[in-house]
Parts: structure tokens; sequence; C-alpha cells
């Protein structure tokens, strides 16, 4: 989640899937006062972020290359409400399947394909890849739907 | 992205695709991680309170502690509870439930999601009973199917319970619990239907053998991994059968007799006459300052159903993730079983690291007790007093797992082989992922742990008196457990703070 302008965005594109824990915006905690330095860094965040603006319509490009995608698109972040759309684009014929959601697309070269949906459900929900080959699937990309 | 990095993480992609990889047996779980600074609250509230809970219990008498209880068979609603009519129902019940999951797996479609078997299994039972057992009693003891079946077709009653060597103890139960875990979290095919109804058929002939050769109460208590998991949830759970009488209770064939008394033995249960019998309400917690220590096996397998429950966590955290990748790259080609290898090796490693841990803070404990007790005597006393931050942990590790994939129940019941039937008008019915919000879930599963935490700190506490005898010894003993159960619960709120990776992202 970030603050800009006030209003309650995220952009997806700039957050990158962290290995080691936690959402690498907060601060690290770093002295004795870092329990209160974090919660109060928190609380005003929350406040900034989620106090205001509603529900917001969101497009999201995914480029698959050869049905991987770039580490910086691998957790997509909305928020509860949102009216997403996730732009697909392939260089090969994969078949892609949001979980919980439950949103199955082919995706082709050429012509981008869509996902549309209103992110309803908080959760953190894999995308996984089905290839030609039958039994083939990996997770691509995570959609996280987080709470307002 | 390195060449070798794309090329391994192709790899583990290309093998954990082979086999969609379901964590847990079955069904996914969409939890957000919480976020850090919920962790770092759970975590200070932790410390925190281990204090004040110290220092409250420090004032208590030391000896042996004693818990209040309510008996609820005083009201006619206590007494249906345990009409011998409800409890062959139930257990007609759960044997139908058991042939229906035979069936739907071995005769039903062989897509997972489509049959009745893996949700029947994996969330509803081996779940649904555990939070059963620990929030609410020792109801698997009563509606066990084996057991039922068993005795249903018993020649002498309860013979033989005496026939089980004193050295075997729960090691029988320990080892298969093991299997157990490795089927549910490392093996392939724990999610296909047919491997199912054939382990089921599987295992009921194992506890018939069991039965036969140690007698059923016996098999029960010391062989059945499942019996045994249950019932050691249960001990932290606010309800309790009793048999008050101990003269009763030490004649009674069943043999479960311990210091005591008979608690939760349903054979003695039965067989006492109702002034002698009580269905107890108590504290959440109390029962574990039943009886004094447990034998070496049962610290054996209390651990292994500790690290099993935390492994499982730990699975589906980014770190294990990469600890996989790296191990994919050292290990050699194995045809294909390096995953099932790389698993195996985790959950035997995660057992071994909590005997070895537990082992160390036990001897540590008995040192600053300043006692004649053992490390193994003070491990025996102890180990029930971290079965409260596993429940807790338990609790908030499938509390959103069982609230949502348990909902596959209802369509799956109208249509449980997969075949596309209406029994009940309900088989559309699409499971809601949003039954329960994000901030409903975080609170819960850090207010549980942090409270499993204080559950465990105080009966420790209260063991502890009763250990070491003076009030001093007893809390010197206490700083090696206390800094034991801070940082299994600050591990177990670090997993849950996590995102879930349910199989590493291709290319990362």
């Amino acid at each position: 989640m970030s603050v800009r302008d006030g209003r309650c965005t995220i952009d997806a594109m700039r957050h990158r899937p962290s290995l080691a824990g936690g959402d690498p915006e907060w601060p690290a905690p770093s002295g004795p006062r870092s329990l209160i330095t974090v919660l109060l860094v928190l609380l005003s965040a929350l406040a900034l972020s989620c106090g205001r603006g509603g529900a917001e319509a969101r497009v999201i490009e995914l480029a698959l290359q050869s049905g991987v995608l770039d580490p910086a698109q691998q957790v997509v972040k909305v928020q509860v409400g949102d009216d997403v759309t996730l732009r697909w684009t392939s260089d090969r014929v994969l078949t892609l399947h949001l979980h919980g959601y439950d949103i199955e697309r082919r995706v082709e070269p050429g012509a981008p394909t869509l996902m549309r949906f209103v992110a309803r459900a908080a959760g953190r929900f894999p995308i996984e890849r089905h290839d030609e080959q039958p039994g083939r699937e990996a997770t691509v990309a995570y959609l996280e739907v987080h709470p307002r | 992205m390195s060449p070798r990095r794309a090329a391994v993480a192709a790899g583990v992609a290309i093998l954990l695709g082979a086999a969609p990889a379901w964590a847990h047996g079955f069904g996914q779980r969409y939890d957000l991680p919480v976020p850090l600074w919920l962790w770092v609250a759970g975590a200070a509230a932790a410390v925190a309170l281990s204090f004040v809970v110290t220092g409250l219990v420090s004032t208590a008498p030391p000896g042996p502690a004693r818990y209040p209880t309510v008996n609820l068979l005083r009201w006619r609603l206590g007494r249906a509870l345990v009409h011998p009519w409800l409890w062959h129902l139930a257990r007609a019940l759960a044997i139908a439930a058991l042939l229906l999951v035979v069936i739907a797996g071995a005769l039903g479609s062989q897509n997972p999601n489509r049959n009745l078997a893996p949700t029947a299994v994996w969330v509803l039972w081996w779940v649904g009973v555990a939070y059963l057992s620990a929030l609410v009693g020792d109801v698997w003891a009563i509606v066990n199917p084996w057991a039922a079946l068993f005795a249903a077709t018993e020649p002498a009653p309860e013979a033989g319970n005496d026939r089980a060597p004193a050295w075997l103890g729960a090691w029988p139960a320990v080892v298969l619990f093991l299997a157990f875990a490795w089927i549910e979290l490392v093996w392939p095919g724990r999610a296909e239907p047919a491997q199912l109804a054939l382990l089921t058929l599987g295992y009921t002939l194992v506890a018939g053998a069991g039965m036969v050769a140690l007698g059923r109460s016996r098999w029960l208590r010391r062989g059945d991994p499942f019996a045994v998991a249950f019932s050691t949830l249960a001990r932290f759970a606010p309800t309790e059968l009793r048999v008050r009488d101990r003269a009763i209770c030490a004649t009674c064939p069943a043999r479960c007799a311990s210091e005591a008394g008979c608690v939760n033995c349903v054979a003695c249960f039965t067989r006492a006459p109702d002034e002698a019998r009580a269905l107890n309400l108590r504290p959440f917690g109390a029962g574990l300052l039943d009886g004094g220590g447990v034998s070496t096996s049962m610290v054996a397998f209390v651990l292994v159903l500790l690290s099993s429950v935390t492994f499982d966590g730990f699975t589906a955290t980014p770190a294990w993730a990469t600890i996989e990748s790296a191990a994919y790259a050292a290990l050699p080609p194995l045809g294909g079983q390096r995953l099932a290898v790389i698993g195996t090796l985790g959950l035997l490693g995660f057992a071994l690291l909590f005997a070895l841990l537990y082992a160390a803070f036990a001897r540590w404990m008995a040192r600053a007790g300043g006692q004649p007790a053992s490390g193994t005597a003070v491990a025996r006393a102890f180990v029930v007093s971290l079965i409260p931050i596993a429940v807790a942990y338990h609790l908030a590790h499938y509390l959103t797992y069982l609230l949502v994939q348990g909902q596959r129940i209802i369509p799956l019941a109208s249509d449980p082989l997969g075949l596309g039937w209406d029994l009940l008008g309900t088989a559309g019915y699409v499971p809601d992922i949003g039954i329960v919000g994000a901030r409903f879930a975080w609170y819960t599963a850090v207010i549980a742990i942090v409270s499993g935490h204080i559950a465990a700190v105080f009966v420790a506490h209260a063991i502890a008196l009763r250990q070491f005898g003076s009030r001093q010894r007893a809390l010197r003993s206490q700083y090696a457990m206390l800094l034991l159960m801070v940082g299994y619960t600050v591990a177990s709120l670090w997993i849950i703070a996590q995102p879930i990776v349910e199989s590493s992202p291709a290319g990362s």
C-alpha cells in the first residue's frame, strides 16, 4: 500500500515480492522504541491511506514471457471493492487460472486477454498457468486483495 | 535473474506441476500474511504477558494444582449428551461417513475437487476434528468408527488390554503419526480420491490388527495415531468425561486409570454406574495439569505433533521455497523424486530439531530448578505445557482454510462421487471465499496465538510448582521454559506473517 496524493492507491508494479517476510514498506524495528514507532507509523498510515477514497477501477498490465512474469509483477496488490482488470499478454498459448475467484482464461500471442472482476473478498490468491502439455502448471503470480 | 536460478525455478515448477501441489493434504489457503506491525505487537504482547502471568502464578502455593469443575450431568441436557443412544447414533454416522469416503474415493470422479473424499478427509476430519477436540472435548474417543466397528465384532469385550509390553509405550502411535504426517505433507498422491480410499481401507486393517494385538483400549491409547493426537489436543479442551470413583476406575478392564483417574476413557465411563460419572466443564488448558508426567514415547508424540503442524506452516513460506530451490540444485538427480526427498528430510529435520531443542531446555530447566530430577523427568513433566501453543497455532493456521474449504462439503454432499447428482439440491453451491474478512482472520489468529502462549506459561508454572517444590526453584527453572515458549510463539507468529507460497512462483 502506498500513499500518494492523499488518496488510497496501490501500485502493483512498484512492489517486489519480499522473501524476507512482512511488507517491505514498513520500517524494520531498530531500537527500543521501535514498537511504538511502528505502531504510530502504522496507525497514521492506516488513517491516511484507508480513511478516504473508495473503490477504484484498476487496470493492471501483465506480460508473460515464456510463461513467466517479470518478478516485479509477480504480486498484484489491490484493495477490497476495487474493480480490477488484469490485462494479460503472452508470447505463447497458455491457460491461466485465478484461484478463489475461479476465473480461467486462455491467453494467446497477439491480442491481450482480460480478467475482470470486483475484488470482493480479501486474501492472497494464486494465478496458475496450465500449459498446452497436460499436467504442467505453475503459479505465475499472486493476487493480493487487501482490506481497506 | 541468473540463468542458473531460472533453470532451477523452471525445474521446480515443472516437478511441482507434475502433481498439483496441495499443501496440508488438500485445498488451498488464501490467507493474507499478517502485517508486520501486528506480528510485532503480538510478539511484544506475548513477552509482556509472560511476566504478568509469572507474577500471578508465583504467588500460588506449591503443590498439585486443582481446578474448578461443573458437572453437567446435574442437568437433563447434560445427561442427554451422554445418553447411550446418542453415542450409538454418532458412531453409526461416523461409520457411514467412513464407508462413504471409501466408496466415493474408489468409485467416484478422480478430480479431487469433485470428489467428497479429499475434502472430507483433509478438511472436515483432520482439521475439523482437531478443532473440535481442542475447543469442545475428546469427541473422537466417543465416535471413533474403527473402535466402534471393532467393538461390535469383539468376541470378548476389552480382552487383552494387558498384552502390550511396557517398553512398547506409545511408540507405535509415534511411528504411525510420522507416517501420516508424511502422507499429509509430503506424499504427492494425498489428494487423489482412489489413493485416499485405499489408505482408509489400509488403515482399517492396521487398526483392526492393532486392536487384536494390544487390546482395544490399549491400542487407542498407545497405537492409534489419530485417537492419541485428538485426545492429546483434548487435554486442552473445556470438557472432560470422568469416572469419579477411583475403585471403579481401577477395576475397569480398559485399564485406562492414570494418576488423574479415568479421564476421557470412554470404555470405563460406559461401564461406570451413573453416580460415579461426571461430564465436567473445566477451564481451558486445566486438563493439562491432570496427572503427572507422561512417558518418554508420549513426549516424542507431542513433539512430533507440534513439529509437523509447524512444518506445515513453514512449507508455505518463501523461506522454505528458497531452501527447497537450493536443496533441489544441490541434490543429485533422484529420478524425479527429489522434491519428495527434500520434503521428507524437512519433516524429519523439524521433528529432530524440536526434540533436540526440547531436550536441551529440559536439561537446563532441571539444572536451574536445582533438583535431583533428571532432564528426562523434567522433559516428561513439562511437555504438555507446549500443547496450548500448538493448539493456538493450529487454530490460527487453519481458521480460514476450514471456513473457506470446508464449504465445499455443501455441494459435495449432493454429489459425493462427482457424477453430476444433486441429491439435496445443493450441488450448485459456490463456496464464499469472503466468508471472513482479512482483519477478522488476522486478529483472531494473533489473539489465539498470544492466548495460547499465556495458557502455556500458566500451565508450565503450575507444573513447576509441583515439580520443584519451592517457589524460588520453580521460578528459576521457568526462565528456560519461558525463553523456549517465547521463541515458539514468535516463530508461530512469524509463519502467519509470511506470504503464502503454495508452489514457488515460476521464475522467482
